[in-house]
């Protein structure tokens, strides 16, 4: 077992190395035998990267046919307070619009936004129907429900690689001590084909084991779970795995990050894993019905309004998108959709999985019996 | 400024190797068998060299340790010291000291002695509080500066250099209107002297054995401790030979006997082989990360760290055979080095390779692997050649300068491997010579590529590990291993290396005798290391000192025209 466990670390760190030579990143990765890698039936991953699934093409001509956002927080400032020799109070102006952001209510705009559109777009079909709304993956999947995607999608903030909150959600996930979610798979008898498995998602405590430069996260490295300050993070889902591809069950998906040292969780209703996996890897989408306050509150929680400006991110206009293209998760008593559809590109390596208070319960049963 | 200028005059002429004999590893080959047969168990006389030596980096760290606490922590890289025979400490009697390590030392000391009076340590460090902090106080600053000063020059000062250092002391004191700047400044002085960097022996004449030489109770003690401990030497072996008692064979052995079971051999033990396996040169280890991308900074430290604790885990803890560490499955994970295996580790965890597994022994721990490779490939020769020097002292002649590397490097994709390249070298009778003593035991270790992770094929090839060392012939790294275990001249290579690093001396034929009996008893008593540290530290040729006649005088003249 182990000499096998060697031979499959020494074909995974050469496929890195290929990987790196060619630029071609994690994607040039040979799939592997993955049956190799469970331990127990189990196999762990931790996330190493998620970002909100954007559709980008080159220039952006596709999916933004109006261009991207132009009414960030300073355009929309200089409109509304022009510097024309009226005086203004603070309270008139900056926190009266801070204050706005954080009691948003939705509602006419003279201002324009731009939203995203076009035909593809990433996600999963979460409500089983074909709509005129919905899109079509790259790969050509139909009926792909992601209206999130049509409220953040020319914002130049969120688009990748060089949006400002693109590029510090990235960094602060591999270097931030909070975002480290694990995913961890039971009962697996075969990676590549099984009907049922056991999908449990908890917060981890170790740092990454990268490679020389840093940015690459090998697969092999060791989380503890964190059963103290996280419990209520910790989530159960069952999941099938068929091709090679885990797919989980509707249900409630909680996502930890910490984008901008902010600790902020989001919420996906019926939301679910798609995932390819292989004995090093995992790469697919988690998506589902987007609890959208608590994004857009989370949002303007990790990035001050200096950060919104970078990239021109409208708040109030976000607020307003959201709440009209909601489409999922009503509110029992009102009817109105407090959720909207959206997904999560996600990235995860291998690790294993350790449990530091099953480990301690343990030991104390173990001396208890001795005694 | 007073006090460098001193040193740096001092360092222009301090060339200690004046001491040094004339020594070869081929003079010290020891053959244990023929010392078995004439049943010689009883300790033959023997001696070993009066020698001045600069502490290393470690040995002055582990000192101020000892002395001012765990807390009072500098950054203190001196100059790197000859390897002299396989062994820095052993460069360390040849080494010099210049003005830019004077330089060094005084930023050391500067910090040292500022960390040890400032306002957080001065109650528990100084022991006594003055009459006046704005002032001198000559009582409190000698009783601080005679404590500490006889831990520093390892042994009591003299009255006149402790009056020296209190007039200083106070002098700075009143100047400054500081007591505590006071005590700074002389104790940075200390902290510098020549007679705290340098390690002198003093010999004296042997009351047991009229017409010999012994090293006086203090030098003693000093080699004990910076043997064992690598630190200078405590309160309790200072008092030892102060009382005279450390001359004594009850006191030497009550004090051997504590400094084996003190926690403080582990940081010997280290040094030692830290030492011997030429671990100094991680600093300065690289690979490239293109084609070894896990191969971090981290890993390399993690990987001296893996064989350091193995080593102290299979010979002190579970006082092992030490044999045994090259065929032995135990050893110790850090999270990055459990990636590498592929075995979960999130913190330092003991780890055991099951069965079937190839990773046996010290050799294919990475330190080896990684260390005796190049930036981008493995190196049987290398590893070869390290494995022969290092483990077995067997010298092994640098390339002829003119070698031809090119057919080595030939760009031939037909040729896939390590072994197919090298039988190159190996039909060249240029290169054959050394090549036939390195190359079959370097191409047992090619299922470990130059980062020492594993590997089933090279470049799809697979590979052959067979080989052999000597006259054993073996099929895989295991029994590379094994042979390697079985091999005499490892036991008494470590004998060796060990003899040598405890006494500072490079080895001669004058030791011959010393090490044969060494090697007989090291064997006798199941190759245990703890056992061949006392057997040397309780003998007689660690204590006597060999009588070297100074060298002739030569003085050129010229003739009268």
């Amino acid at each position: 077992m182990s000499l096998s466990l060697s031979v499959k670390r020494a074909v995974l760190l050469s496929c890195i190395a290929t990987a790196g030579v060619l630029g071609t990143g994690v994607a040039a990765m040979a799939g592997s035998p993955g049956e190799q890698t469970l331990k127990n039936r189990t196999i762990g991953y931790l996330m190493t990267d998620n970002q909100w699934a954007i559709y980008q093409t080159a220039g952006a001509k596709d999916e933004c046919p109006n261009g991207l956002s132009k009414w960030g927080p300073r355009e929309r400032f200089k409109v509304m307070f022009p510097d024309n020799g009226t005086k203004h109070t603070l309270k008139e102006t900056q926190i009266a619009l801070e204050g706005s952001i954080w009691n948003p209510k939705a509602g006419p705009d003279k201002f324009d936004y731009a939203e995203a559109g076009g035909k593809i777009s990433y996600g999963l079909n979460l409500d089983g129907k074909v709509g005129p709304n919905d899109f079509t993956t790259p790969e050509g999947d139909t009926g792909i429900d992601n209206q999130l995607f049509r409220v953040i999608g020319c914002d130049d903030n969120m688009r990748g690689p060089s949006g400002p909150v693109y590029g510090i959600g990235h960094s602060y996930l591999r270097n931030g001590t909070f975002s480290k979610v694990l995913l961890e798979l039971t009962n697996v008898d075969d990676l590549t084909n099984d009907p049922e498995v056991d999908v449990t998602v908890t917060r981890g405590l170790d740092k990454w084991v990268t490679d020389a430069g840093g940015d690459i996260v090998l697969p092999g490295g060791t989380q503890r779970v964190d059963t103290r300050w996280t419990k209520k993070f910790v989530q159960h889902h069952k999941g099938k795995i068929v091709n090679g591809v885990l797919m989980t069950e509707p249900g409630l998906v909680r996502i930890l990050n910490a984008r901008n040292r902010t600790p902020v969780e989001d919420l996906m209703y019926d939301g679910r894993f798609q995932l390819k996996l292989t004995a090093e890897r995992a790469e697919g989408v988690i998506a589902g019905y987007v609890d959208f306050r608590r994004f857009y509150l989370n949002f303007n929680r990790e990035f001050a309004t200096f950060v919104q400006a970078y990239g021109r991110s409208d708040a109030h206009a976000w607020y307003n998108k959201l709440t009209e293209l909601a489409d999922g998760h009503p509110d029992p008593k009102t009817g109105a959709n407090t959720g909207i559809s959206g997904a999560m590109l996600v990235k995860f390596a291998q690790v294993f999985i350790e449990y530091p208070d099953k480990q301690v319960a343990a030991k104390t049963a173990e001396r208890k019996s001795t005694h | 400024m007073r006090l460098v200028r001193g040193m740096a005059a001092l360092a222009i002429s301090v060339a200690l190797t004046s001491c040094a004999q004339p020594s070869s590893d081929h003079a010290a080959a020891v053959t244990p068998n023929a010392v078995m047969s004439s049943g010689a168990m009883k300790e033959p006389e023997g001696d070993s060299l009066r020698r001045l030596r600069l502490l290393t980096s470690d040995q002055y760290i582990n000192t101020l340790a000892y002395i001012f606490g765990d807390d009072v922590k500098v950054d203190a890289n001196f100059a790197p010291l000859p390897r002299t025979e396989g062994l820095l400490v052993v460069g360390a009697s040849k080494a010099g000291i210049t003005e830019s390590q004077v330089e060094q030392y005084q930023r050391v000391a500067a910090a040292v002695s500022a960390l040890a009076v400032d306002r957080r340590h001065r109650d528990f460090i100084v022991g006594c509080a003055p009459a006046d902090a704005k002032g001198a106080d000559a009582v409190c600053a000698a009783k601080f500066l005679s404590a500490v000063g006889r831990l520093l020059y390892r042994r009591p000062l003299s009255d006149a250099l402790l009056k020296e250092a209190v007039d200083n002391a106070g002098e700075t004191a009143v100047r400054l209107k500081d007591f505590y700047a006071g005590l700074q400044l002389a104790l940075e002085g200390m902290l510098l002297s020549p007679r705290v960097l340098l390690v002198a022996d003093t010999a004296e004449p042997d009351p047991m054995n009229p017409g010999r030489q012994r090293l006086d109770a203090y030098s003693l003690a000093s080699r004990l401790s910076l043997f064992l401990w690598n630190a200078a030497p405590d309160d309790a072996l200072l008092k030892a030979a102060e009382s005279g008692a450390l001359q004594t064979e009850k006191g030497r052995t009550l004090a051997v006997d504590r400094m084996l079971a003190s926690p403080r051999l582990e940081a010997g033990v280290r040094a030692f082989f830290d030492d011997m396996f030429g671990f100094d040169q991680f600093t300065a280890l690289a690979k490239d990360p293109m084609i070894y991308p896990a191969f971090t900074g981290k890993m390399a430290a993690d990987a001296r760290e893996q064989t350091l604790r193995t080593v102290v885990d299979q010979l002190i803890v579970k006082k092992k055979d030490y044999r045994d560490l090259y065929t032995t499955r135990e050893t110790f994970l850090s999270p990055m080095l459990g990636a590498f295996y592929g075995v979960p580790a999130s913190t330092w965890v003991p780890y055991e390779a099951p069965a079937g597994d190839p990773r046996v022994g010290l050799l294919t721990q990475v330190s080896f692997l990684a260390l005796h490779s190049h930036p981008g490939r493995s190196s049987p020769t290398l590893r070869g050649k390290a494995l022969r020097e290092l483990l077995l002292c067997q010298p092994v002649p640098s390339p002829p300068a003119n070698v031809d590397f090119s057919a080595l490097e030939n760009p031939d994709p037909r040729i896939k491997t390590q072994r197919a390249r090298l039988e190159l070298h190996r039909t060249n009778p240029v290169c054959a010579g050394c090549h036939k003593i390195t190359d079959p035991i370097g191409l047992a270790l090619e299922h470990f590529d130059g980062s020492g992770q594993y590997r089933e094929t090279e470049k799809g090839a697979p590979i052959d590990a067979s080989g052999a060392l000597d006259n054993r012939q073996f099929t895989d790294t295991v029994g590379l291993g094994q042979s390697l275990h079985d091999s005499p001249a490892l036991s008494s290579c470590l004998v060796k290396r060990v003899y040598s690093y405890a006494t500072g001396s490079t080895m001669s034929a004058d030791d011959r005798t010393t090490l044969e009996y060494l090697d007989t008893r090291f064997a006798a008593q199941g190759y245990r290391l703890p056992a061949l540290l006392r057997s040397i530290a309780l003998g007689d040729a660690f204590v006597t000192i060999r009588n070297v006649p100074p060298p002739a005088a030569k003085t050129a003249s010229l003739s009268a025209p």
